[in-house]
């Protein structure tokens, strides 16, 4: 048994005062003149020993009144319903006891009829009363135990701190509706309860704080652009739940209850051991109205210089008709900016590069592409502003960072009777080469003269079908691949086994051996890609089910024998491999086991495929364009990164500085080192376009852009059915406002709690009554 | 006179504070009563005519007789026979009590003797007087002159209730002094132990009286009004008994009415005319019951 008012049964001392009252101030009876006493005296002893009864029985009653208002204003509280039922079965007895007592005793005295009736019959409805509950409390025997409403709990207040909690509605944003909340909820729990506060950023850590840290800390919550989802912080709140505190445990989720907190990709909540009361406190608005653009599309990170960018997004609504207008703004390139003046930044100027106008369509999003051209050369930040005010402005702005560089030169050495001009025009297109819309430049040369071609400047050299080198040879393209360059040899009939492709360097360099030739005339033998993580293959992933491998028939292919440390990136059908990759130095090597240059009748031989050759060879293009882009510049930076993701930035070590100063779309500029030519700066959750500016013989600029990812926008409300799903039916209370928070959480800490106030009361009123009645009779009226 | 009879209430009969008056007003008001009543006739018969002398009440005269005459006569009423009859009061401090009366026992019993010696000197019976408490303290020889009115008023109207009283004593004395055939009308309370009450009575009936026994008492004593607990004092023996009144009112109430039971029966077998009276009764009741004594006597 608990009691809510403890405090309050030190009134039970209250009951010195009857007992001192009857001690030292008994009261006298009214002294009278009368001379007929002789008709009284013989009655005198029975009337004595009827008045002392009384005064005890008064005595009692009063100690009991005072005893009984000082535990009903403790308000007694007990967590059985049992031992509730119990425990209110001895008052009512009391009464009966005392009822029965004075029933027998005015029936004994001869008192009048109506008294003796009186307190007969009030005897005898306490006596039922008194078996009714009884009865009842032997029926709640089995009831399960409850809780008390005042006892300490174990509570985590999980915050979802995305940007959509910035949506201000009321002049409010979400966050600081939940901060109100959470407050609340915090100054409601009772004391000694153990308590954390957690929000959803990936760094947020969960640990006990007291009333004060974490109101302090709640005051301080602010939104993140990277967050972990909220099922995950939900099954890490409850594990922390499960390990800190006593029971009850309760866990405050603070949400807005949108599709962006809970994605229908969401794995659903499991029931947890021991049970936690899970809370919904929906900070939402019911019909958000906002528009938001959504994530940028940009048709490629590196563009030549005359390239065109061709950016599509959409503009979704929420509530929210009508036109708006889309901007995009690009930086204009300046050497001195950004730069620190006088503790602010200087950002370099941006201009409206083009516009579109969307009409807003709340069923589907409005699709807006924008067209770029004319970039100057380098490291290109800009933006696409949705123009206009709306609720939420975290999804009005979104960032991309290119790079505008020249044609990457690469050499392609062709070995004798070989077709060059399949490789050549799916690498660089004379149309592209004439619009200097190219990404390579590429010499051609034959595989003879490779001995006396300078490889200074050159990214990549690609051998087309070439016959066994000199070791010379292969030793001075080993030294251009370990100095970072990259090397793509395309074996085909010009190649023999058994030869400087068996010498020991050459196998370092190339990764393995080609062992034989294996043959497939029959035209049902094709490449069969298995995974697309490969930079090379990575273009496919999209559309790996949809690419008409088996229309490209391999009639030849070398067997490679690749070293352990050399990647498969292709296969063929027979699962032999078809394209390997090795790292050499700070290069790498791509070995393809079928030519990319037969014709489609060569000359004096059956070609050994038709992958450049059948219709359609779009496959062929791309694989050739990627195969040329990994070996010119490995893996490319990324340039365009979420919300949460770690950037970083790999370059050439020789040419790449040793510190970078990082610009911050947070106004705050801090030191960036690099190792290896590898920039890392950790993860960035702020969007924005970041600059990195570092010094190495020049200026030298690079720089990212990291956006929101769209559930971190996404504001339109999730449905019940969809909670219930995640959280499970029944498996949580949605609250919405601090009454409901007060009355909901107290009735869940209640359920089961029996309160004995109202019985105990009745009570009291009984016992009170009951001694009037007796002390009117007793000490009479005023005559 | 308007409407005498009020005079018969001791409420009313205490505002007037002499007691000649007092005394007048009662047997006026019983008598006017009494014309109206099926007892008409029982009072006194006309006598004999005689001259009108100077405090005769112009009332009496008889106009008839001074038309024939024209001289003044008053018609003189006297009983058939007289009888001497004896006002017996109790001096006892009991006597003096009441609880929400106008009249106290003894005003009570003093107004009802006072009213009884006016009825009885007007009819030329000889009246005394005599007053005890533990003995007789005073003794006014009966006479039936009109101005033994005056005096058995004016002695009763010093007289006050104080100290113990011994009734049966008393009473053994005043039988004692008795020479002739009396009628004795005893005035108490009777508070005390009953049987020296009755063996005086009994020797009074004995010796040849006529004893008519007016007890009076409170109308508290007799109701029992009283609520909660109370200390009772008796003032005569400062004895104090201490009860629960409301639940001794029952108890109380059927002992007093045992106590008057058992001096009605007992009076009945001696002969003795035993009138309960309390102060809240009109006093037409004792006057009444004199009347039938006398009547049956004559």
């Amino acid at each position: 048994m608990t009691l809510v008012n403890l405090s309050l049964l030190l009134g039970a001392g209250a009951i010195a005062i009857p007992i001192v009252l009857h001690l030292l101030l008994r009261q006298q009876p009214r002294r009278m003149k009368f001379p007929a006493i002789q008709f009284l005296v013989e009655s005198e002893q029975a009337t004595r020993r009827s008045l002392q009864w009384r005064h005890w029985l008064l005595l009692a009653l009063r100690c009991l009144a005072l005893l009984l208002l000082a535990v009903v204003l403790a308000r007694p509280q007990v967590g059985s319903n049992a031992l509730g039922a119990w425990l209110l079965v001895p008052v009512p007895g009391l009464l009966t006891c005392v009822m029965a007592v004075v029933a027998a005793a005015a029936m004994l005295q001869g008192q009048r009829r109506l008294w003796v009736a009186g307190s007969s019959v009030m005897a005898a409805v306490l006596a039922m009363l008194t078996a009714g509950l009884a009865f009842q409390a032997m029926r709640a025997g089995a009831e399960p135990l409850g809780r008390n409403r005042n006892a300490p709990v174990a509570a985590v207040l999980l915050f979802d701190s995305a940007p959509r909690m910035e949506f201000r509605h009321g002049n409010q944003t979400r966050l600081e509706a939940a901060r109100a909340a959470a407050a609340h909820v915090v100054r409601q729990l009772p004391e000694g309860s153990v308590l954390a506060v957690v929000d959803a950023r990936p760094d947020a850590p969960l640990f006990a704080q007291d009333r004060a840290a974490a109101l302090t800390a709640i005051e301080r919550l602010e939104t993140s652009g990277a967050t972990r989802p909220l099922a995950e912080l939900l099954s890490a709140s409850r594990f922390w739940l499960s390990q800190n505190g006593p029971p009850p445990k309760e866990l405050y989720v603070f949400t807005d209850v949108s599709r962006g907190a809970w994605p229908d990709n969401a794995a659903p909540l499991e029931a947890s051991e021991p049970p936690i009361d899970i809370y919904l406190v929906d900070v939402g608005v019911d019909e958000p109205r906002n528009a938001g653009l959504g994530p940028l599309r940009l048709s490629a990170e590196s563009l030549p210089p005359g390239g065109e960018l061709v950016i599509e997004t959409e503009v979704a609504s929420v509530g929210l008709p009508g036109q708006r207008g889309v901007e995009v703004t690009v930086e204009t390139p300046d050497p001195e900016r950004p730069v620190v003046r006088d503790g602010q930044i200087l950002w370099s100027e941006q201009k409206i590069r083009g516009a579109a106008t969307v009409e807003l369509d709340e069923r589907a999003p409005a699709a807006v592409t924008l067209r770029l051209g004319g970039l100057t050369p380098g490291l290109v930040h800009g933006t696409v502003r949705l123009v206009g005010d709306d609720g939420l402005p975290g999804d009005n702005l979104r960032y991309f960072s290119i790079q505008v560089r020249a044609p990457t030169p690469v050499l392609v050495a062709a070995g004798p009777g070989t077709a060059p001009s399949y490789f050549l025009e799916a690498v660089a297109p004379r149309e592209f080469r004439a619009a200097g819309k190219a990404e390579f430049s590429c010499q051609e040369v034959a595989i003879a003269d490779l001995p006396t071609t300078k490889l200074d400047g050159v990214a990549a050299v690609c051998l087309l079908d070439p016959p066994p080198l000199s070791l010379d040879e292969w030793n001075r393209l080993t030294a251009f691949v370990e100095q970072g360059g990259g090397l793509g040899v395309f074996l085909g009939h010009n190649a023999r086994a058994g030869e400087s492709f068996h010498d020991p360097a050459v196998e370092r360099l190339l990764g393995g051996l080609p062992r034989r030739v294996w043959r497939a005339p029959a035209g049902d033998l094709f490449l069969a890609p298995e995974q697309y993580e490969h930079p090379v293959t990575r273009e496919f992933r999209a559309i790996a089910t949809s690419v008409p491998w088996d229309r490209f028939p391999i009639y030849r292919h070398w067997e490679l024998a690749p070293a352990p440390t050399t990647r498969t990136v292709l296969r063929f059908g027979n699962r032999l491999p078809a394209l390997t990759e090795t790292t050499v130095g700070r290069g790498r090597v791509l070995v393809m086991a079928t030519p990319l240059s037969d014709g489609a009748r060569p000359t004096g031989r059956d070609p050994w495929n038709e992958l450049p050759t059948a219709p359609d060879a779009w496959p062929f293009i791309v694989l050739a364009d990627q195969m040329t882009r990994f070996l010119a510049a490995g893996e490319p930076p990324r340039l365009n990164y979420e919300s949460g993701e770690v950037a970083e930035w790999r370059g050439a070590p020789d040419s790449e500085p040793d510190r970078y100063r990082l610009f911050s779309p947070s106004q705050g500029t801090r030191e960036v080192t690099t190792r290896d030519g590898r920039a890392s700066f950790g993860f960035v959750d702020q969007p924005g376009n970041y600059r990195l500016r570092g010094f190495r013989d020049q200026p030298l600029d690079r720089g990212l852009s990291v956006n929101l990812p769209p559930s971190a926008t996404d504001i339109a409300r999730a449905t019940p059915v969809h909670l219930d799903r995640i959280l499970g039916a029944g498996r949580y209370r949605r609250l919405a406002n601090g009454e409901q928070i007060e009355r909901d959480v107290g009735d869940a800490r209640a359920a089961g709690v029996v309160e004995l106030y109202p019985s105990l009361l009745l009570a009291l009123v009984a016992i009170i009554g009951l001694e009037q009645l007796i002390s009117n009779r007793f000490y009479g009226r005023a005559t | 006179m308007a409407n005498v009879e009020k005079y018969l209430k001791p409420q009313v009969i205490n505002q007037i504070k002499r007691l000649d008056l007092r005394a007048q007003f009662v047997v006026k008001g019983f008598l006017q009563g009494l014309h109206a009543s099926p007892f008409h006739g029982f009072s006194v018969e006309f006598s004999e005519h005689r001259r009108y002398a100077a405090g005769d009440d112009p009332k009496d005269i008889d106009w008839l007789v001074y038309a024939k005459t024209d001289r003044y006569y008053v018609k003189k009423f006297e009983a058939e026979t007289n009888i001497t009859g004896y006002l017996v009061l109790d001096l006892s401090e009991s006597m003096g009590y009441t609880y929400r009366q106008e009249l106290t026992k003894f005003d009570y019993a003093v107004s009802l003797a006072a009213a009884l010696c006016y009825l009885m000197v007007h009819q030329q019976d000889p009246v005394g007087l005599v007053t005890f408490d533990e003995k007789v303290r005073a003794v006014l020889p009966p006479k039936s002159k009109r101005s033994q009115l005056g005096n058995v008023l004016s002695h009763l109207a010093k007289l006050r209730p104080a100290g113990p009283t011994d009734l049966g004593r008393s009473l053994q004395q005043f039988a004692s002094i008795l020479r002739h055939r009396s009628l004795a009308m005893l005035f108490s309370d009777l508070l005390g132990p009953p049987e020296p009450v009755r063996d005086a009575l009994r020797r009074l009936r004995h010796q040849g009286h006529d004893v008519i026994l007016f007890h009076v008492l409170d109308e508290a004593e007799v109701s029992f009004p009283f609520e909660g607990h109370i200390e009772f004092e008796e003032g005569e023996t400062a004895r104090t008994v201490t009860v629960d009144a409301d639940q001794r009112r029952n108890d109380y109430r059927e002992r007093v009415q045992a106590f008057r039971d058992t001096y009605k029966r007992e009076c009945w077998q001696i002969g003795v005319d035993y009138v309960p009276l309390d102060t809240s009764m009109p006093f037409d009741k004792a006057l009444m019951e004199y009347l039938l004594s006398r009547r049956a006597r004559c």
